[in-house]
């Protein structure tokens, strides 16, 4: 499957954020979105997801035109995200939470089991009283768990502590391993490097370099993009 | 300000001349009606402002217009007596409502319940007690405005009350484009925020709810004086929610749009009666639906923005450097947590944990997820409730003491997840912080449009490019731009220590380079102690002096960054294997 967005402009009223966001995620392949901040990086997701109404261009998926989909209808489709911000329903239950995102109670204990340390406790406990880092692993390995042919990632390590980094980068590159397609926006570099088959650089909501992974320089060239 | 007062003064003078030259029955209307735009400015102030949707103000108004209507029966010419008497009691009545709710922190949605089955158990009150309010038919036969054993005629009464009512009116505008404003649209959006700040939001909301009563009671009053007479409807379901659906067309979030909406709705009824009588509720239940669909924050602030101007006395306050040394003074220790224990129901968070900071310290706590790191800055910041163990600050027991002493002791906390308000400016954000070294209701009202904002705030504004976008919503901000307007917000006021909760997240590694960088500098500068919650290791071998490291709710080591990444221990439940 293939997520792609020809032209696409997106903004909160009357400000635009995207100018002309051109790019495609093919399944199997993990393509980083790296930038400073303020870029558009959590629009673009938005956008994506159509959580926010892109203002101009098409956004396909496995070649059908989703741009005025609905984001329900594009999750169905095989899309899926995990936010930047907290998105769980604070008040019910870890599994609960579960239960409404469509996970059969047989990968209940998948999804908790992908960070041992820090999830596989917390069933029963109301999700709003999770740690903040706990939150945002928890929606990572919802996405992850899903299966979905494309997943998008908004800032997935934020808040994780070290080894349960680690643990994210590996559970990402398995979910390629399965035929997942992977749109990480990531500001840990060495974890984005490390996991990326492209990238893409932002600025001022415009694409502004793309590489592959391995190229000559590729570090260099990002890295020049992120200095302010 | 000056611009303010030339608009008042031009509005009072076109309603003067309304009021006296479109006939005694168009006037008779124009008083009435904003004797009614009065109450909706009422509700305007609690609901659009301060977010406390109140189905109550007939409450106070109803009760005025009974106490005036009383009164003025008895001795016609004491007229002022009992605008003033329905001013206090109107202020009294919802000061008592409001501490009841706010003290409570009960729900809004209760709220607005609670003070709707109040006004109805009045308007049952008002049937029954036939000796004090003449039952079904109430009281009749309320004479005109007067004073000085005189009486007003029609004319210069529906000319006295369109001028009070535009009077009280501009008065509340003027208000609003005082500080307190901002700090009543910061509750409304974001009221932890701003009570972390060191406003105290609940004294601040039953403030504003009392002012409220107080307009509702002179509105009851001039209304009285105006009908001629009162029954127990004045308490009822129908005008309650007449005044919500006059507000909410008119726009909530500015003093013209419940007046705009009061007289529009009430002259269009007026002049449709005749023909649509047995229609006009259709019609204004049509029009509801209308207004809400395609409207939805009201017609001022519709039109206002369709005419390029933005919705609100938007204008930006200014800026200014205060020049004032901030940090810590040369005590000792300037917090101390001792024996620190707080559970969830039966998870224990924290269990035993102390931690001494010094002046003059950068201190990092580190700790795997769920360690209970958050729930310890909320504890040094009296953001939560723990239940065992003491927090001392400077040498005083701050033990159970609300978020806003410890903030207006100096105590300034970032968030974890950034929290700002965001229908309001980076410049009012950062003003508010200002503000809150003098927080009280009446040092609010009293300060200008401009805030006087610490060094170490200005430097952060600057080098992170929010100078620049002073106007900008800070809704509109990015992830990592709202961590740098919050750390701004916490250094803007006093702040003797600063608590940051994850204040790299979401920044690229250069920024992060340089957020250390910004850290050391205000610290050594300002001799500033800073607690800091982190996870990149980068950020905090290039910040930290000492760094302690909390797992599972315990304290699990403590000592310079070189230590604690040799630490076994640490390296096993934290660091992994890696790093």
């Amino acid at each position: 499957m293939r997520l792609e967005a020809r032209e696409l402009f997106a903004g909160y009223d009357a400000v635009p954020v995207l100018h002309g966001i051109s790019l495609a995620v093919e399944s199997g392949e993990i393509v980083a979105i790296v930038g400073r901040n303020g870029v558009g990086k959590t629009t673009l997701v938005k956008a994506l997801m159509g959580v926010l109404p892109a203002t101009g261009g098409r956004i396909h998926l496995d070649g059908i035109d989703v741009t005025r989909r609905a984001p329900s209808a594009r999750v169905r489709a095989g899309l899926r995200a995990a936010y930047q911000e907290r998105a769980l329903f604070r008040e019910l239950t870890v599994v609960d939470n579960l239960r409404l995102g469509g996970f059969a109670p047989a990968t209940h204990r998948r999804v908790l089991d992908m960070f041992p340390d820090s999830l596989p406790g917390r069933a029963a406990q109301r999700a709003g009283t999770l740690s903040g880092g706990e939150q945002k692993m928890l929606a990572a390995a919802c996405a992850l768990v899903s299966a979905s042919p494309v997943i998008l990632m908004d800032e997935p390590s934020e808040g994780l502590q070290p080894s349960n980094v680690d643990l994210l980068g590996h559970h990402i590159a398995n979910a390629r391993e399965r035929g997942s397609g992977v749109l990480l926006i990531e500001q840990h570099l060495a974890l984005a490097e490390r996991l990326a088959d492209r990238f893409i650089v932002l600025e001022k909501g415009e694409i502004v370099e793309e590489g592959l992974a391995g190229e000559d320089h590729i570090h260099d060239r990002i890295a020049k993009r992120l200095v302010i | 300000m000056r611009r303010g007062v030339v608009h008042s003064a031009l509005i009072l003078g076109a309603a003067a001349i309304a009021s006296l030259f479109l006939g005694d029955f168009r006037a008779g209307q124009l008083s009435l009606f904003l004797s009614l735009a009065t109450l909706a400015v009422s509700l305007g102030l609690v609901w659009g402002y301060a977010g406390i949707l109140s189905l109550g103000q007939l409450l106070p108004f109803g009760f005025a217009a009974y106490m005036t209507a009383r009164i003025t029966i008895a001795h016609p010419s004491l007229s002022v007596v009992a605008l003033g008497a329905s001013a206090a009691a109107g202020a009294g009545l919802s000061a008592i409502v409001a501490v009841a709710a706010f003290r409570r922190r009960l729900s809004l949605v209760v709220v607005g319940l609670l003070t709707l089955m109040l006004s109805l158990t009045f308007e049952q009150i008002a049937q029954q007690w036939r000796e004090l309010t003449g039952g079904f038919n109430g009281l009749t036969n309320v004479p005109r405005l007067g004073a000085f054993g005189a009486t007003l005629s029609e004319t210069w009464q529906n000319f006295t009350i369109t001028i009070v009512a535009v009077l009280i009116i501009s008065g509340v505008g003027f208000l609003l484009s005082r500080p307190v404003g901002a700090v009543l649209v910061g509750i409304r959006d974001n009221e932890r925020r701003v009570e972390a700040l060191g406003y105290n939001t609940v004294a601040i909301k039953i403030w504003v709810f009392s002012i409220g009563g107080a307009l509702a009671g002179v509105a009851g009053a001039l209304y009285v004086h105006r009908t001629g007479f009162v029954s127990p409807g004045i308490f009822g379901f129908t005008l309650a929610t007449n005044v919500v659906l006059w507000t909410l067309i008119g726009g909530r979030g500015v003093v013209a749009g419940p007046v705009v909406g009061t007289l529009l709705i009430n002259f269009a009824s007026a002049a449709l009666a005749d023909v649509w009588l047995q229609y006009w509720h259709l019609g204004t239940g049509v029009i509801f639906v209308a207004a809400v669909l395609f409207v939805p924050d009201g017609l001022v602030p519709s039109l206002l923005r369709a005419t390029g101007r933005a919705p609100r006395r938007r204008r930006l306050p200014r800026i200014r450097e205060r020049v004032e040394a901030t940090g810590a003074r040369a005590e000792d220790s300037v917090m101390e947590a001792a024996a620190i224990d707080k559970s969830f129901g039966s998870f224990n968070v924290l269990e035993g944990v102390s931690l001494a900071i010094d002046a003059a310290e950068l201190r990092c706590l580190i700790g795997p997820n769920g360690a209970g790191k958050s729930t310890l800055l909320d504890i040094l910041s009296g953001q939560q409730q723990h239940e065992g163990g003491t927090v001392s600050l400077f040498g005083q027991d701050y033990t159970g003491s609300p978020a806003w002493a410890f903030a207006r002791l100096g105590v300034s906390r970032k968030f974890q997840a950034p929290q700002v308000v965001h229908s309001l400016s980076v410049a009012e954000n950062i003003a508010l912080a200002a503000w809150a070294t003098r927080p009280s209701p009446w040092e609010l009202t009293r300060a200008g449009w401009a805030a006087d904002v610490s060094t170490g705030a200005l430097q952060i504004l600057n080098s992170t490019g929010l100078a620049d976008r002073q106007a900008t919503p800070a809704g509109d901000l990015s992830h990592g731009e709202k961590q740098w307007l919050e750390i701004a917000m916490a250094l803007a006021g006093t702040c003797r220590m600063l608590l940051l909760d994850e204040p790299t997240a979401g920044m690229t590694a250069a920024e992060s380079t340089r957020a250390a960088a910004l850290l050391r500098e205000l610290h050594n500068r300002f001799s500033l102690p800073i607690l800091i919650v982190e996870h990149d290791m980068a950020f905090i071998r290039a910040v930290a002096d000492r760094v302690t490291v909390l797992a599972r709710g315990r304290l699990l080591a403590d000592g310079t960054v070189a230590e604690i990444e040799e630490n076994r221990d640490v390296r096993a439940v934290y660091l992994g294997v890696e790093t």
